[in-house]
């Protein structure tokens, strides 16, 4: 059972190499228009920072976060979510799987339907986002002196934890398509609530932060994992952040599954 | 003339087909002000006037402001790089329109339609749930809808010129992504600039994007009185036609390498 259990393990590794291997030829081939989409995500990504660069770098505190508080929070998101942008975005476009009939040719294989949507390409613009975040979460880690090579594993966890929270969110909501076909307007609500999650908690009313971190959790992305990088106002949630993770995934895919049993295709 | 007549109001209908679509616009539009009116409430925590804006110039700014960025839905410059790349472009060119103005049209429908069915009720709900302020006087309303206008017009040429930029690196996606970028960061679409750093504020005050959020906005909020609008309404004109001329030469050596290309 465990021995079954590693080799398929195993097997989706050297499989998912492959797929790698394939998808980053992919999105190399027009090398101009890689570099120009690059470029312009990364300023895209700068100007949610302009607020808290141009404006709040001026003040001492803003409801008791500091500059460099509200930078790692924000760097610590942004890494997250650009983990999920380039590698697990596939699953936002579920609908377009299905309304194009792609998803019937992943049925006819025998590999598991959600790790192929998964594997079947990165995305070309999150890769500036990546580097954004790593450089903000860098930089604010350095000023607020934290001790990174003692807590280098906890980030990594940490970070990984944050982005498939989000997957999972957007896997969840994605999944409704099984029923409704169309939902690129949800999708879009979704990643404007997702931004949200960039800013600390507290600032937000009482009833708005029950919600970002329980119905659409998104503060599970950033805010509570970030939080274990910031003594001054470490809580438990922040060392919860993997456990939630891996439960919120595991729910979603649970949704998947159901929508799939009642899959009968569009026909096209 | 009565061709894009036309064209505008079909595109006008076409982007309203779907209601429910339209609808979680205006929720998701609301969510952007809802962020905004919690983050610079925040700002003003504990201070009065922060870059000569006070809590409720800045807030109206920013929140107007996300309203007439869902008001703008500037989508030829990637229309023309996909027929560019499906070939379609061959029989655009043989019809008897103008392409810019063709696809302008489109986009101008499209952008009405968004205007009255999702900026002016997420402009009235932000009205009630965060009281911003209005204008008081109708001729405030005028300059600032005729400000707004101008810059809508240079959002389009912009727009197309992404386009045709698009058709030199053959693929257009990237292009019309920069454009974006760049547009909304110098217009002051996300913080006025006024609170810009020195050298950037001088540098966005020279370039032509300021048109599209900051200047309309200055003259909503007041910051701009009505004797000083008439030279900003010129400025955005000069930077209109420059931009018109600018387009037109650019798509003229476009269309040429494109007959190159035996297309």
């Amino acid at each position: 059972m465990v021995g079954e259990v590693f080799r398929g393990f195993v097997r989706g590794i050297v499989l998912y190499a492959h797929f790698a291997a394939m998808n980053w030829r992919r999105i190399t081939v027009s090398p101009v228009d890689f570099i120009i989409g690059f470029t312009a995500v990364f300023i895209q990504e700068c100007l949610g920072l302009t607020t808290i660069v141009f404006v709040m770098r001026q003040l001492p505190s803003v409801r008791g976060w500091t500059f460099w508080e509200i930078v790692l929070i924000y760097g610590f998101f942004t890494t997250a979510r650009s983990l999920w942008h380039v590698f697990m975005i596939n699953g936002m476009d579920l609908s377009a799987y299905i309304r194009l009939g792609r998803l019937d040719r992943f049925l006819t294989r025998p590999l598991d339907p959600l790790f192929q949507i998964y594997a079947d390409g990165w995305d070309e613009d999150g890769w500036g986002e990546l580097i954004l975040g790593a450089a903000l979460l860098f930089t604010a880690a350095i000023n607020l002196q934290v001790n990174w090579w003692v807590r280098a594993p906890l980030l990594i966890i940490n970070l990984v934890a944050g982005a498939l929270v989000y997957a999972a969110i957007i896997l969840a909501a994605s999944s409704l398509s099984f029923w409704t076909v169309e939902n690129d307007a949800l999708m879009s609500l979704l990643g404007t609530l997702g931004t949200l999650g960039q800013y600390p908690l507290t600032i937000y009313g009482r009833s708005l932060q029950w919600v970002l971190s329980t119905l659409v959790p998104f503060a599970f992305v950033g805010f509570w994992p970030a939080q274990a990088f910031l003594p001054r106002t470490a809580s438990a949630l922040s060392y919860l952040t993997p456990l939630v993770a891996i439960a919120l995934f595991y729910a979603a895919i649970r949704m998947f599954k159901a929508g799939l049993s009642c899959y009968q295709g569009t026909g096209t | 003339m009565r061709t894009y007549v036309g064209v505008i109001a079909l595109s006008f209908r076409d982007y309203q087909a779907y209601r429910t679509n339209m609808l979680l616009r205006v929720v998701t539009g609301l969510i952007g002000v809802m962020l905004q009116a919690v983050v610079w409430s925040a700002i003003y925590a504990r201070r009065s006037v922060l870059g000569g804006f006070t809590m409720t110039e800045a807030v109206t700014y920013v929140i107007v402001s996300q309203a007439l960025m869902r008001a703008t839905v500037v989508r030829s410059g990637l229309e023309l790089t996909k027929k560019f790349r499906s070939g379609e472009i061959t029989k655009d060119l043989c019809l008897p329109v103008d392409l810019q103005a063709y696809l302008g049209a489109k986009d101008l429908g499209r952008s009405l339609s968004a205007s009255l069915f999702v900026s002016v009720p997420m402009f009235l709900i932000s009205w009630v749930a965060f009281r911003i302020t209005v204008p008081a006087s109708a001729g405030t309303w005028c300059v600032f809808l005729l400000a707004w206008l101008l810059g809508v017009v240079l959002q389009l040429l912009l727009g197309f010129l992404a386009g045709v930029a698009g058709i030199y690196t053959q693929y257009g996606w990237g292009t019309d992504k920069l454009k974006d970028a760049i547009v909304l960061f110098f217009s002051g679409a996300i913080v006025p600039l006024d609170f810009f750093p020195p050298g950037l504020e001088r540098l966005a005050r020279a370039l032509p994007f300021q048109s599209a959020y900051y200047l309309p906005l200055s003259i909503y909020v007041g910051k701009t009185s009505l004797p000083q609008a008439l030279p900003v309404l010129g400025l955005q004109a000069f930077w209109c036609i420059t931009l018109l001329l600018l387009s037109r030469v650019a798509w003229t050596i476009a269309r040429r390498r494109l007959s190159l290309f035996g297309g």
